[in-house]
């Protein structure tokens, strides 16, 4: 996956754009997009506790990766709403849900050799085609974030 | 009262708690004191059992997709190619792999790929991009011979070990801006363990 903190900055300024148009997407809302772009990149807990060891303690074959697809993304983004207050929750798992899904699409647009992403789609087996746009550890990809999200940070303040 | 009640057995051993009503106590009757659960209460046990159950669900999706997709890809996992090799010779393979040698004169390369059981080298030719050793890359390509690999296309993920340190290194300068930036509208209300809005935020 693309570093975090472009996800997070495009999510940013994904967000606050369509706060521009959607009633009751404020800043506050879109903090919490910012969080629910994060939801995939908890795949990464394998470098703290490989999947083997978990295929050891409970003696069946075991992977991380469907935390990184859709079907990761509504479980765990439910999870993280039900942290909100009772009046939040809806509304909570509504953006949660929304900026997970919208991580994995960018997610799904970095290179694979032979032209396809992996399972992100899961529980469908499709393997989406990808355009190939970037690579994981591309400084570049960073550079375009920060610019995406500066000039949107711009607009934004100019509006108000 | 809320549908949920507790009740203390009256005992002659025990202090009388402060909420009880002295002067309906007959001794040798069983008496019970009602006290309302708070609905908040009982609605922090059902969001646990909630939590538990969706936490239950991603390990059993854990559990199959690690027992199916090996059936779903297209290509011989690296277990496979670990342990038996010569039974895929010939076929297409994708790999992810660490670069430990490359001569470009050549275009040749060397790689390390991890399986389950271990990890095993690789050679490949018509290596045609440019990393240093500790590099990431993606490989796909045609297997020659039982350890050697005719590559098709190949993708540098990361160009030596440090664009790896680079990549975690500014994911958590994310995980940081990502906390900072949620607190600044969220605090954390201690009455009810859950995320309100901040009124100054």
């Amino acid at each position: 996956m693309a570093d975090l903190l472009s996800t997070v900055l495009v999510t940013y300024a994904a967000f606050t754009i369509a706060s521009w148009w959607v009633d009751g997407l404020d800043q506050r809302w879109v903090v919490v997009a910012m969080g629910g772009a994060a939801i995939p990149d908890l795949v990464k807990i394998e470098i703290l506790v490989d999947a083997d060891v978990i295929e050891n303690a409970i003696g069946l074959p075991f992977d991380y990766s469907p935390v990184a697809s859709v079907a990761g993304v509504t479980v765990v983004a439910g999870i993280i709403a039900l942290c909100f207050g009772e009046q939040w929750r809806r509304t909570a798992y509504a953006v949660l849900a929304a900026a997970g899904g919208f991580s994995l699409v960018i997610d799904g647009l970095r290179v694979y050799a032979d032209g396809f992403a992996n399972f992100y789609l899961y529980p469908l087996w499709v393997r989406p085609p990808t355009p190939g746009l970037f690579v994981s550890s591309d400084p570049a990809v960073l550079v375009v974030a920060i610019v995406v999200s500066g000039v949107t940070f711009g607009i934004d303040r100019w509006k108000q | 009262m809320g549908a949920s009640r507790s009740y203390v057995r009256r005992s002659p051993f025990r202090e009388p708690s402060r909420n009880t009503p002295r002067g309906e106590l007959t001794p040798g009757r069983k008496t019970y004191i009602v006290r309302p659960v708070p609905p908040s209460l009982v609605r922090q046990w059902h969001r646990g059992v909630i939590v538990f159950a969706l936490v239950a669900l991603l390990v059993g999706m854990g559990v199959h997709y690690g027992a199916v997709e090996d059936d779903r890809w297209p290509y011989p996992d690296e277990d496979d190619l670990a342990s038996q090799p010569a039974e895929h010779v010939g076929d297409e393979v994708f790999l992810f792999g660490t670069v430990t040698a490359i001569d470009t004169d050549a275009g040749t390369a060397t790689i390390r790929v991890e399986a389950d059981s271990g990890s095993f080298s690789l050679s490949v030719q018509s290596f045609d991009r440019s990393v240093k050793p500790g590099g990431i890359v993606q490989i796909l390509g045609e297997l020659t011979t039982e350890r050697t690999l005719d590559a098709e296309r190949v993708v540098v993920v990361n160009s030596s070990s440090g664009a790896e340190w680079y990549k975690y290194g500014v994911s958590v300068l994310g995980a940081v801006l990502v906390l900072l930036a949620f607190f600044r509208y969220w605090r954390i209300d201690w009455d009810t363990w859950t995320f309100e809005v901040r009124r100054d935020g």
